[in-house]
């Protein structure tokens, strides 16, 4: 090529004179120069300018003295791939010496933020800073440091700083980017957050831009884009240029100006990276190769790991960053055999790096986490070319597939590798690349597919592409035998599996893969759904033959549970067994794989002729787990055999809460605080010997009459018998009266009453959570923020994307919605859920109407019940009588349900009515909004259900729970019952079994505190946790629930809490439980002191340390069995 | 004609049978509102029909809370449970829902179809705001009734 050919010099001429002339602007004339001229004619009139703008011409401004520069010029020049790559070679020769100190420096500081020096790397970014000028790559490593030695907070400060000093757009959105790849845990929304819309005008070049320099990993493609950085620094130009020269595309490399340009750089620049690109492209023949570097290759190709690892241990002292030798020194130490991984997962990056590479190629556990955190470490410090070398690697590894497995790890790493062959097409030219390293390998070998044994790495199959039979035979014995590594298994058994599948050896197919998982848990074969769809297509022709396989394959290919349920049934079936636990347990790897994981309650549930209840498939899992606990003695057994009993008692508690809801603490009524009735009972008592005393008189008369012919009639009717009815009145007064007494107490005793029960475990919260919940988890309804609705956003604009008019009536209609369903529901619970007497008048409709005139022939009964003659027989039949009233009330109360479940219904079909006649039914989310009302309709008729079982009488206490169990069932009903979860840390160091009568006491208290917790996260959203601590200290149950608050609030819930604990006992005496207003503190209150025993019980709240917290205390001794 | 109805969304099933009641006061009709009961009451049984709901539970409710676990698909597993244990029988589904775990009906419907093939007689929408399953159900009736007849 003649590259005077390539040199217009009129071109020239012309950007000359107008050089030359004064009317023009010279940063001008340099923008229409790099616009219009290519490398040549830039060098050619470079050559040409006067020294005066020597400087001009070699884009000095790029040279960069403050942060505020950076992006401040505009320069937009044109041209194609080629065009844009000469240009910035000419900027970079212009600059040479500056770049030749970077690359010098960039190596430095990578080394020392890879060995945690971040002092050194400071100094020496800040030298870079001085001497080459400011560029946004210093910045983002600067910010990056800062996160690693100071922390999340510091990094934003610094970030804050630099987005402060410069007003470019650019550069802000650099530094933010800057920001958020700084993390090593990887943001997985991060491309989400960085790129922008490809609708807008510079969308494309845009997300290029950013691309390219922070989510490089992502690929790079050619572009318009690239000649951004002429506008950044002369580091960033350099860097971005790097970016490019690796990612272009085919026809770019085959086309011969790329070569020329990059003789020119690689003869400026003295970068190891440019040589080796050099070296691929046929610019340069041969690069030198390390002794030592290749040393430890040579080592690793014969097996001699023990070798590889003390030399390469000497090489990465000075070497950190030599990805490939740190991966053959890693490989060689699982080869050796160790398998104690004893790098600091804690210490440097170089340290976290081996410690995930270690365990990733051990590849004894889940090997999701390594290379989770591998790959973040490596997206973070994506700017150092062996970091970019490791990154491949581990992705390829993770792709699995042993064919590409190379395929891009010539474009990074600043040494010659094996594995850059792949960059050749053709098999010739591959062998000569690794003849040219200076290897004791013989190339040729890599490509003789006849050989015995494959090299570790089988780079057969990446490099040399050899894919027949051979290998894949070769590959099935190898990884029989147990030769493959750990690091490759993956891949190789991916790759027999689908070898399989693809010759419809379907059989093979699934037993191998069973094979393989069942002997090694942490093999994750890939299965394609295409794949997956090929087998279950094979169903019936494999079920008979692979009974047991089938099962554990369409486990371990998370099948639909029905197909996973289907084929255990068979394999049940298959073996003659009803039920799995009646398999017998013989050692066998597949059948025990089979019980522990198919097996599962999840399939057990759909078992429905076998088991008949949750309860029975419970049992069922645990008859499993015991046998396998029985042969083979493991602790994950009985772990989940104890899981299993706690959620089965859990079960059994929940059921308990919900039917002891209705309950009225007759024993404790009785033995204090009957006092006044007890005065009446013997007024009654004396009345009734008063009136029998008349009756004898009478009786007498009558019969000394009789015998002369005489009738008493007119004696008793004049004198006696008004006297007797007076009497008589007078004594159902008394007996009316000790009634009213006892009924009082039953009812409204602040301790033990019936109202006391229903405002505790039914209206405070629980009833409205329930009835709520499930128009919340649709998104039917919104919550009341400042006394208003808030806006139904989820349906309104998520979802059926309205504006205008036809948002204005849905979100009407949406606010009328929810006014109605909680005007429903706080009806129920204000109107009906309530007790009323002659005495209370103001809840006229109240089920639970116990007025003295509904019990007027009871008392009238009870007066004639001649034998009911001492004050226990007479309040047991009271009791006995009101309980029988409150059966029929529970009645009322239920119906009452049943028009609640009515309303609700009609509520929800008209709801779908009038959105529908506003959204249409064409609206693409008309259907889920459809199947929302469908799913809350019948949720609904399960929480009626629930609520309806609260409505029955049930005094059963013959059972014994432990603290923790209380929690577990309260943690459980409230998070199923909100939509809005809350998140609990409970540390329960309590083991004694409480008497069942305190169940729900315990739970109410509970219920109680965890509820106000709830709603106050639910108001401010602090997050955290709501922590219980539950701990046995001197015969006393310490409990301290704590939550995190509101910091502007401190002080005033400071008050509160001091206000509460002062006014508790007055406010609980003057009968406040009955509203619910007080955060349910008097019934805590209530709870502690009444019902949980002993006057020395203490509760108090208290805020401390941004928290709110509420200490109880109680005296174990009477609440243990 | 013997009719399993495999519903346990009480309204629904009561406003189902009191039209197929209208229909024909002869028919018997049989409940279930469960996968479990479903199964073992088809499994015991011998019907023209089952009709199933998609959505329903393993358990009956009434066995408690955690029985209530709502299967999406629950009308497909229970046709595959009587499938795998050989039972005769004809099924339709009859479903509120559009949409199932990211599938509509008509997906669903045709996998049911291809297992089932003679014995799935295809799926009807029910919808409390509009009357046309009536229709479809009358005729889905007429069918199996003509067809015992033949």
């Amino acid at each position: 090529m003649n590259y005077k050919e390539m040199i217009d010099k009129n071109k020239v001429k012309s950007i000359l004179l107008y050089l030359n002339d004064p009317t023009y602007i010279k940063k001008t004339v340099l923008a229409e120069a790099l616009d219009v001229c290519n490398y040549f004619e830039l060098d050619y009139l470079y050559a040409k300018v006067p020294s005066l703008y020597k400087g001009l011409f070699s884009l000095s401004y790029l040279v960069r003295k403050d942060i505020s520069q950076l992006f401040k010029t505009n320069f937009h020049p044109g041209g194609n791939t080629i065009d844009y790559i000469g240009k910035l070679i000419y900027v970079v020769k212009r600059n040479a010496g500056l770049i030749n100190k970077y690359v010098l420096l960039k190596r430095d500081i990578e080394r020392n933020v890879v060995l945690g020096n971040y002092q050194v790397a400071r100094d020496l970014i800040t030298k870079a800073n001085t001497e080459i000028g400011r560029s946004y790559w210093a910045t983002a490593f600067e910010i990056k440091i800062e996160r690693l030695q100071h922390g999340q907070q510091a990094a934003i400060e610094l970030h804050n700083k630099y987005y402060a000093a410069n007003e470019s757009f650019w550069f802000r959105r650099f530094c933010t980017a800057a920001y958020y790849t700084s993390s090593f845990d990887y943001v997985t929304d991060l491309p989400k957050r960085l790129y922008t819309s490809t609708e807008y005008e510079y969308g494309v070049t845009y997300n290029a831009i950013i691309q390219a320099h922070f989510l490089a990993y992502e690929g790079i493609e050619e572009g318009g884009w690239m000649y951004w950085d002429i506008n950044s620094s002369i580091i960033d130009l350099y860097n971005n240029l790097l970016n490019v020269l690796p990612n272009l595309k085919k026809e770019t490399y085959a086309d011969e100006m790329l070569k020329v340009l990059l003789t020119v750089l690689q003869e400026t620049i003295s970068d190891p990276y440019i040589k080796r690109l050099s070296c691929l492209l046929g610019i340069e023949n041969k690069t030198e190769q390390s002794d030592a570097r290749n040393l430890i290759i040579n080592n690793y190709l014969k097996n001699k790991y023990s070798e590889v690892i003390a030399h390469a241990q000497t090489y990465l002292e000075t070497n950190p960053l030599d990805a490939e030798i740190l991966l053959l020194s890693i490989k060689s130490k699982v080869f050796s055999g160790d398998v104690e991984n004893l790098f600091n997962k804690n210490g440097s990056i170089y340290d976290k790096i081996r410690y995930h590479l270690f365990a990733l190629f051990l590849h004894n556990d889940d090997t999701t986490f390594h290379y989770r955190k591998l790959k973040g470490i490596c997206r973070s410090l994506y700017e150092s070319y062996e970091i970019r070398y490791l990154y491949s690697y581990i992705v390829a590894l993770e792709r699995k597939d042993l064919w590409s497995m190379c395929n891009n790890a010539w474009k990074y790493s600043n040494y010659r590798n094996i594995s850059d062959a792949v960059f050749f097409d053709s098999l010739q030219d591959r062998i000569s690349y690794i003849d040219s390293l200076g290897l004791d390998i013989c190339a040729e070998e890599l490509f003789n597919t006849t050989k015995d044994k494959l090299t570790n790495d089988c780079w057969e199959l990446s490099i040399a592409g050899n894919k027949g039979v051979d290998i894949t035979n070769k590959l099935i014995d190898g990884i029989n035998a147990g030769l493959v590594p750990g690091f490759t298994k993956d891949a190789v058994a991916s790759h027999i599996f689908s070898y399989y599948v693809e010759n419809k050896e379907i059989e093979k197919a699934v037993s191998f893969l069973v094979d393989q998982q069942v002997n090694d848990y942490a093999l994750d074969i890939t299965v394609t759904e295409e794949q997956k769809k090929i087998i279950q297509d094979c169903h019936e022709e494999i079920i008979t033959s692979i009974p047991l396989d089938l099962p554990i394959y369409y486990y371990l290919t998370n099948a639909d549970v029905d197909t996973v349920y289907l084929a255990y049934k068979n394999y049940l079936r298959s073996i003659g067994v009803k039920k799995a636990s009646e398999i017998k347990i013989d050692g066998n790897e597949k059948v025990s794989f089979f019980l522990t994981f198919v097996a599962s309650q999840k399939i057990l549930t759909l078992h429905v002729l076998r088991f008949k209840k949750v309860e029975d498939v419970m049992n069922e899992r645990i008859a499993i787990c015991q046998n396998l606990n029985d042969f083979y003695d493991k602790k994950v057994y009985a772990d989940e055999i104890a899981g299993i009993i706690r959620d089965l008692r859990i079960l059994e508690l929940n059921k308990k809460v919900d039917d002891s809801k209705i309950y009225v603490d007759i024993q404790s009524i009785k033995d204090s605080d009957l006092d006044e009735a007890k005065a009446l009972f013997m007024m009654y008592e004396q009345s009734s010997k008063n009136i029998n005393l008349l009756e004898e008189n009478i009786n007498q008369l009558i019969a000394l009459l009789a015998p002369i012919g005489l009738s008493a009639d007119v004696y008793v009717n004049i004198n006696g018998y008004n006297q007797s009815t007076e009497k008589m009145k007078y004594h159902k007064e008394l007996l009316t009266k000790m009634f009213v007494q006892v009924r009082d107490q039953f009812l409204l005793n602040p301790k033990s009453g019936l109202d006391n029960y229903l405002s505790t475990r039914i209206r405070h919260g629980t009833l409205i959570n329930q009835l709520r919940n499930h128009f919340e988890t649709n998104n039917l309804i919104t919550n009341k923020k400042g006394g208003e609705y808030s806006l139904n956003d989820y349906w309104i604009t998520k979802k059926f994307k309205l504006a205008n008019n036809p948002a204005l009536q849905c979100a009407k209609r949406f606010t009328e919605f929810s006014n109605r369903i909680d005007s429903i529901i706080f009806e129920f619970k204000d109107t009906y859920v309530q007790v009323s007497t002659e005495n209370i008048k103001d809840k006229a409709n109240a089920c639970f109407n116990y007025d003295i005139s509904c019990f007027e022939q009871d008392i009238n009964e009870l007066q004639l019940r001649t034998e009911l003659n001492s004050y226990e027989a007479i309040l047991s039949e009271i009791f006995n009588i009101l309980w029988l009233h409150t059966d029929d009330c529970l009645v009322i109360v239920r119906n009452r349900v049943a028009h609640v479940q009515k309303d609700m219904l009609e509520e929800l079909h008209s709801l779908e009515k009038d959105i529908t006649d506003i959204v249409g039914r064409t609206n693409t989310t008309w259907a889920s909004f459809h199947d929302a009302i469908t799913l809350c309709c019948n949720e609904i008729q399960n929480d009626i259900e629930v609520v309806n079982r609260w409505f029955n009488r049930s005094d059963s206490v013959d059972f014994s729970f432990t603290i923790g169990q209380v929690i577990d069932t309260c943690n459980g009903f409230i998070n199923s019952n909100n939509k809005f979860r809350l998140e609990t840390k409970v540390d329960c160091q309590s083991q004694s079994e409480i008497k069942g009568r305190y169940f729900s006491t315990l739970y109410d208290m509970f219920h109680d505190m965890l509820n106000n917790v709830l709603y106050y996260e639910k108001e401010k959203s602090i997050g955290g946790f709501c922590k219980i601590d539950i701990m046995e200290i001197n015969d006393y149950l310490n409990i301290r629930v704590s939550n995190p608050i509101d910091s502007s609030e401190e002080e005033k819930l400071i008050e509160k809490a001091k206000e509460i604990n002062d006014n508790l006992d007055t406010l609980f005496r003057g009968g406040r439980s009955r509203t619910e207003g007080n955060s349910g503190c008097i019934k805590i209150f209530n709870a502690v002191h009444n019902h949980l025993g002993t006057r020395s019980n203490d509760y108090i709240n208290s805020v401390e340390n941004g928290e709110f917290i509420v200490k109880i205390s109680l005296e174990l001794k009477p609440l243990v069995v | 004609m013997k009719i399993l109805f495999i519903e346990d969304d009480k309204y629904k099933r009561e406003s189902v049978i009191s039209y197929i009641k209208s229909l024909n006061r002869n028919t018997l009709i049989d409940t279930a509102a469960s996968i479990e009961s479903g199964v073992q009451m088809g499994v015991d049984n011998l019907y023209d029909l089952i009709l199933l709901d998609m959505t329903i539970p393993n358990f009956d409710i009434s066995e408690g809370r955690v029985g209530g676990q709502s299967f999406k698909n629950g009308g497909e597993i229970i046709v595959r449970e009587l499938l795998d244990e050989d039972v005769d029988f004809k099924c339709a589904v009859l479903t509120q829902y559009e949409t199932f775990n990211n599938e509509t009906i008509e997906q669903i419907s045709e996998r049911i179809s291809m297992r089932c093939e003679e014995k799935y007689l295809g799926y009807i929408k029910y919808n409390k705001l509009d009357e046309e399953w009536k229709d479809n159900l009358k005729h889905l009736l007429e069918n199996v009734k003509n067809n015992n007849n033949r």
